[in-house]
């Protein structure tokens, strides 16, 4: 998906339409990582076109839409989630030591639906920065904008998330190894 | 920078995006220099992109994009006025009309508030006068200037005094005094008559029907009376009041009466 460009022509020249088209497949990937559902990840890519359409006016730079547009996806997931509890803050240095580096010839043989089910096995604390730092083009301040948290903190669930990664990668690899038959990629 | 300090930066290098971004430049650096960190590197970065692209082979279902299009006309179509882009000009538009409505009510009360009265008309008149006025016809012919005075709907049947048959016509006007038309006609004296060639010559006589001013002179005797610099004499005849002004003394007027 091509980058945001950089026009700062005022935003009530972005047409909708070409908004829509040019973001909703990534929100929508972004929604079902996060989600593991088709239907709610429908509904969250909706929902974030439709709170654009009421408060999109706000935004002045147009730089800022990608980030704005997956900010607001990702709240509309929390509050669908529900959830109450404040997320601590991990510090880098308590992970620097942690080295996850999921093997390249293992990931080879990863399909979209697999990886979609490993990220509904992590905790959505790690799963909304790992989707971000794989999927799309947002740079480290950008993702640490769209989760509001500092860039240390983003850095340092990564590494735990990578790490949870590679582990559901590896166990998973051993069953597949250890029986005859292949898993087939589930329904999610 | 050794090779564990280098991989635990490294581990958050995406390639192309964070190319340019300068927390990894060193690291990036030492991976041209540490054969180990830089098997280490490949293996990352083919592993990063593995995983992306499958991420982004998730497919999307089929008709959301024309979903989010339906449903965002339906509310563009019920909910218009929560569009800022499509209120502010209603809403500037609404603030004219008022503005223009209140200007237009303010001018209305202003106008009904004013005097309307004799003494007003006088001082009107005088400083109509006594201003600046164009002439809508120069001419030196009564029947002419009458002539004109009728089609732009003044008071044209006039009776003039026997001093003012002695005046050279120059021209005349039309105006109007709350809705009544007003016939002004301009007079020159013959400056050989008068002692002094430099003396203002001008003389003005204004007709209006009696209706226009209940309570204007009632008879055919002029009162005088001065305003804007100039002496006014104004009489009843018929049914029109008339008002006869120039500069200088009460005698130079009495003598046009």
């Amino acid at each position: 998906m091509a980058r945001t460009n950089g026009n700062q022509r005022g935003l009530s020249a972005v047409d909708f339409e070409s908004l829509v088209q040019r973001y909703y497949i990534g929100l929508y990937q972004f929604a079902l990582s996060l989600s593991h559902s088709q239907a709610d990840a429908c509904d969250l890519t909706q929902q974030t076109f439709y709170v654009w359409a009421r408060k999109g006016y706000q935004v002045r730079d147009l730089t800022k839409v990608k980030t704005w547009l997956f900010t607001t996806l990702y709240r509309e997931f929390l509050k669908m989630q529900r959830r109450q509890q404040r997320f601590p803050h991990v510090a880098l240095s308590e992970v620097d030591s942690e080295l996850p580096t999921v093997p390249a010839h293992v990931v080879e043989r990863l399909d979209w639906s697999t990886l979609v089910q490993y990220f509904a096995q992590i905790e959505e604390l790690y799963r909304a920065p790992l989707v971000l730092f794989y999927l799309e083009d947002h740079s480290y301040a950008e993702i640490a904008e769209i989760l509001a948290v500092p860039i240390g903190t983003v850095m340092s669930r990564l590494s735990r998330g990578r790490q949870k990664l590679q582990a559901l990668v590896v166990t998973t690899r051993s069953q597949d190894v250890a029986s005859p038959i292949r898993r087939q990629a589930r329904e999610y | 920078m050794n090779t564990e300090k280098a991989k635990a930066i490294l581990q958050h290098y995406r390639p192309p995006i964070d190319a340019e971004d300068p927390r990894f430049s060193e690291a990036l650096e030492q991976v041209q220099r540490d054969p180990e960190l830089a098997q280490w590197f490949t293996e990352h970065c083919a592993s990063y992109e593995a995983v992306r692209r499958a991420l982004r082979q998730t497919p999307v279902p089929a008709g959301l994009y024309e979903r989010i299009l339906k449903a965002q006309a339906r509310r563009r179509s019920v909910r218009w006025w929560t569009q800022p882009a499509l209120v502010a000009p209603v809403v500037a538009a609404a603030v004219i009309v008022l503005t223009v409505i209140g200007s237009a009510l303010y001018w209305h009360r202003s106008a009904m508030m004013q005097p309307r009265d004799f003494a007003a008309y006088l001082q009107t008149l005088t400083r109509v006068a006594a201003g600046r006025y164009k002439m809508a016809i120069a001419t030196a012919d009564h029947d002419v200037l009458r002539h004109h005075l009728a089609a732009a709907h003044g008071p044209a049947d006039y009776s003039l005094t026997p001093g003012l048959r002695t005046l050279s016509l120059e021209g005349g006007l039309v105006l109007e005094w709350f809705g009544h038309k007003v016939s002004m006609l301009c007079f020159t004296q013959d400056a050989k008559q008068d002692k002094d060639a430099n003396e203002d010559h001008d003389v003005w006589l204004f007709v209006v029907s009696r209706d226009a001013l209940p309570d204007a002179p009632a008879s055919d005797a002029p009162q005088f009376a001065q305003a804007h610099g100039l002496i006014a004499a104004s009489w009843t005849r018929g049914d029109k009041v008339y008002l006869l002004a120039t500069r200088g003394a009460q005698a130079e007027l009495e003598r046009l009466l």
